[in-house]
């Protein structure tokens, strides 16, 4: 009997954090591309993530009226995913120039307001309440139906959520390690003059890996949707967790990004399955806020971040 | 009691209820507005504006009219303090409060109400975000105008910060979406005599639903799962406690979550270890969404009564206003929201209707339609300026014993408080609301019950219609004694759900309706 309920709170606990781990990790990619990139945080990044998930169903459910199949939306939807990342640097990050984002923290307040007018646009323009997004996988007859685990609660549509993650680590560190414009990437990271003394532009960099998160934060909110539904009011939370992902992994890290979110659910999974304190829920950040303290004070870098060596 | 469109004109609201109230029309006023809980949607990770709008409501008998208004001795100019969130994350509430504003100004100023007074209002941006900072900003910038004769404060948050600031500058303050009286914080429980709720408490819509439980299903245990942002947040177990112990309740597992919960397992494997027989579902319609899916997907999805009680899990689900009483949540929640599913609400709240004069208002002057709660607002502000007129004054002690001896019909039903009663609310005006599925009408059960004469004409406009209606019998005494014409047009034409009737499917004032049914 205590063997059972111990595999099933080890099986909760594993689901939990595969599941709830991958959506912090999908926000926390976006900040660690830019990141590598322009060495600044994105503040918007939660705001976007939730922006895809009204962007698909608005065309899924208004525009397509249900007639066109989730996968092609989906598709749809991280293009403009793309171009709305595009567009967040030309007006939040162009703008301000060759600046060192160490001592001119503008595109702080730059990126926070450009996510609060697109979520603005958003609300006006498509839905400011709360939306339901069929799940991905119910497009996939051999995914759509039925139960994963009996009395665990994990659903076909969570396995495109456990999975994707995984799938963009790996192409991500491909991108980085294997082509030429991942090289071109790292070579921006580690210097921006050096870079361009190579023949490579900068600019246009950033802007690429602006685009790489537009496209993800919109595949992130696709996925999210049958978990959180498509609303507003989390996006702000989702961002801060995602980023403490994304630092407890090591900004600027693929890999990092999707461990540090597990990292996260892990804590968070343990604190709920064993009830450790009365009204645990509370708790919840508290532990998180903790563990990303212990995380920095051990290795201020993160779990997969390098450290910053600068010649003088 | 006078009516501000025609003040030499008075009318009896009830009779108008009664003269205009039709088939098609309650099925605009029951459906239309969502049983009019509030759309309240996003809130944010601050937490919670939320909660259902709640509204004034109104008590039963007809006061006498007032043969004509007199606005001589008035004060020539008055302003009246907003205090709400008007951007930001909580900026639909703040939008709640405009669409009811501004179109009551125009009406008061087109109906020559308070003919050569000046009435200004002063809206103060109060951001969520900021919670009690803002509101604290906001209030000493307003007390501190002499003009200002009271402050309606449109924003859950730092009313309670400031109960010992507003005991001293004496100002009237009505609160619109606070909840102080749950919390034991309302006078005369507490001496800060200037303040008044018309809120919805939440102690008292659990105080219903679990005296329901009891004596009506005869459930044994409850549980409850909460967020724990939300307002009332943490005090939600405590209210929970309070009530069922006063229903004789037994208590069987609390569980809470908060607005990014996306995972509800560990928790619904705790409750279903302890079983509770009902189900307190405190949250927003999203995570109250969550919740019935996570239940469904175990297998935990409420059936009726007799499976509530068997010796499977499958808990009746009864919510919070703005969770399940939302029809938001239905949408969201699909298969997994259950026939049956019960919140409070109170009949003065349904401001679709008709005959609420709000929605004449709003639809004339901004051409736009309620959504719920805009009559608060409203109500409060013509309380303020009632008061002014009453005394000829902008004393504010004075204003305060005018408000305790108000009672008067405006943007909706009659509402009023007294001197001993700073709620608005009385409890004859409570009534439930269950979740119903127009396709398939009310569920078929065995007794068969009557009632959902509007779910055919949903049916009609919408064939996948579904949200909550209202549920008749259990509050049916206490509102026939509130609103007698308005209840006369429900029980005879058979609106909203009425269960087992005896004949079956008999309507009509003397209508016996007894508890058979298996679903609620």
């Amino acid at each position: 009997m205590l063997a059972t309920s111990t595999a099933h709170h080890i099986v909760q606990i594993v689901v939990y954090t595969l599941t709830i781990g991958s959506i912090y990790g999908l926000v926390a990619f976006a900040y660690s591309l830019i990141f590598s990139t322009t060495k600044i945080v994105n503040f918007a990044q939660g705001t976007l993530v939730i922006v895809g998930g009204y962007l698909a169903w608005d065309l899924y459910t208004n525009r397509f009226d249900g007639n066109v199949a989730l996968p092609l939306v989906v598709v749809l939807v991280v293009v403009l995913g793309a171009g709305l990342g595009a567009v967040f640097d030309l007006t939040t990050i162009a703008p301000l120039g060759n600046f060192d984002p160490k001592t001119n923290i503008s595109w702080l307040v730059t990126t926070f307001g450009a996510g609060v007018v697109v979520q603005e646009l958003v609300s006006k323009s498509i839905s400011d309440s709360g939306q339901k997004l069929d799940p991905l996988a119910s497009s996939l007859p051999f995914l759509g139906k039925g139960k994963l685990l009996q009395g665990v609660s994990i659903e076909p549509a969570d396995v495109f959520l456990v999975l994707l993650p995984i799938v963009i680590v790996v192409l991500l560190e491909l991108l980085q390690g294997r082509t030429k414009i991942g090289r071109a990437f790292r070579a921006v990271s580690q210097d921006r003059g050096a870079a361009s003394l190579m023949g490579i532009n900068p600019t246009t960099m950033v802007m690429l890996s602006f685009v790489i998160a537009g496209a993800i934060a919109a595949l992130a909110g696709v996925l999210v949707a049958p978990r959180l539904f498509v609303r507003f009011n989390i996006g702000l939370t989702l961002g801060v967790y995602g980023f403490i992902a994304a630092v407890i992994g090591g900004l600027g890290s693929t890999r990092g990004a999707v461990i540090g979110g597990y990292t996260i659910a892990v804590v968070e999974a343990i604190v709920g399955e064993y009830n450790l304190f009365h009204n645990g829920e509370i708790y919840k950040p508290i532990l998180v806020f903790a563990v990303f303290i212990l995380v920095l004070a051990v290795k201020p870098t993160g779990f997969f971040g390098a450290p910053v060596v600068e010649k003088v | 009691m006078t009516t501000p469109e025609n003040p030499d004109a008075p009318r009896d609201l009830e009779s108008i209820v009664a003269s205009e109230v039709d088939r098609r029309r309650f099925m605009q006023w029951a459906g239309k507005g969502g049983v009019a809980l509030g759309a309240m949607g996003a809130m944010g990770a601050i937490g919670a504006l939320d909660a259902p709008l709640a509204a004034a409501s109104a008590r039963a008998s007809a006061a006498k009219p007032k043969p004509k208004r007199d606005v001589s001795g008035m004060p020539k100019s008055v302003k009246v303090g907003v205090i709400a969130p008007f951007d930001g994350l909580g900026k639909f509430v703040g939008d709640v409060v405009t669409r009811s504003l501004d179109p009551t100004m125009k009406h008061i100023k087109d109906a020559k109400l308070y003919p050569g007074i000046d009435i200004q209002l002063v809206k103060i941006n109060a951001k969520a975000e900021e919670q009690a900072q803002a509101t604290t900003a906001a209030y000493q910038q307003l007390v501190s105008d002499p003009d200002v004769i009271g402050i309606l404060w449109c924003t859950p948050f730092g009313l309670k910060e400031a109960r010992s600031s507003i005991s001293r500058d004496g100002i009237p303050v009505i609160g619109v979406y606070n909840d102080l009286w749950s919390e034991g914080l309302l006078y005369p429980k507490v001496p800060e005599r200037s303040i008044f709720q018309m809120y919805l408490p939440d102690l008292k819509a659990m105080q219903q639903l679990l005296k329901y439980a009891k004596k009506d299903r005869g459930y044994t245990s409850a549980g409850l799962i909460y967020d724990t942002i939300t307002p009332p947040g943490m005090n939600t177990e405590k209210y929970f406690r309070r009530a069922a112990k006063e229903a004789g309740m037994p208590v069987a597992g609390v569980e809470s979550f908060n607005l990014l919960s996306a995972d509800y397992g560990s928790q619904i494997d705790r409750l279903k270890n302890a079983k509770p027989q009902c189900l307190l579902v405190w949250g927003l319609a999203e995570n109250t969404a969550g919740v019935v899916k996570a239940l469904d997907a175990i297998g935990a999805g409420y059936v009726d009564t007799p499976t509530a009680k068997g010796a499977e899990w499958h808990p009746h689900i009864m919510g919070s206003p703005g969770g399940t009483g939302e029809k938001k949540w239905a949408s969201l929640a699909g298969e997994a929201a259950k026939v049956g599913t019960l919140t409070c609400w109170y009949m003065g709240g349904f401001v679709a209707a008709p005959s609420f004069p709000i929605r004449d208002w709003m639809q004339k002057y901004s051409n736009i339609s309620p959504t719920g709660g805009e009559e608060v607002p409203a109500n409060g502000l013509y309380a303020l300026l009632e008061a002014c007129r009453t005394t000829k004054s902008k004393d504010r002690v004075k204003m305060v014993a005018a408000i305790e001896n108000f009672t008067g019909v405006f943007a909706a039903l009659k509402y009023g408080w007294t001197a001993k009663r700073h709620l608005s609310l009385t409890d004859d005006q409570l009534a439930l609301a269950s979740l119903e599925h127009a396709k398939t009408g009310p569920k078929p059960t065995d007794p068969p019950y009557g009632g959902g004469a509007e779910a055919p004409i949903y049916l009609k406009n919408d064939p996948n219609y579904y949200g909550p209606t209202i549920f008749v019998r259990p509050t049916l005494a206490a509102n026939k004694k509130a609103y007698p014409a308005t209840m006369k047009i429900i029980l005879e034409q058979g609106y909203g759900v009425q269960c087992t009737t005896h004949p079956n499917n008999s309507h009509g004032w003397n209508v016996k309706m007894t508890n058979e049914c298996k679903i609620h």
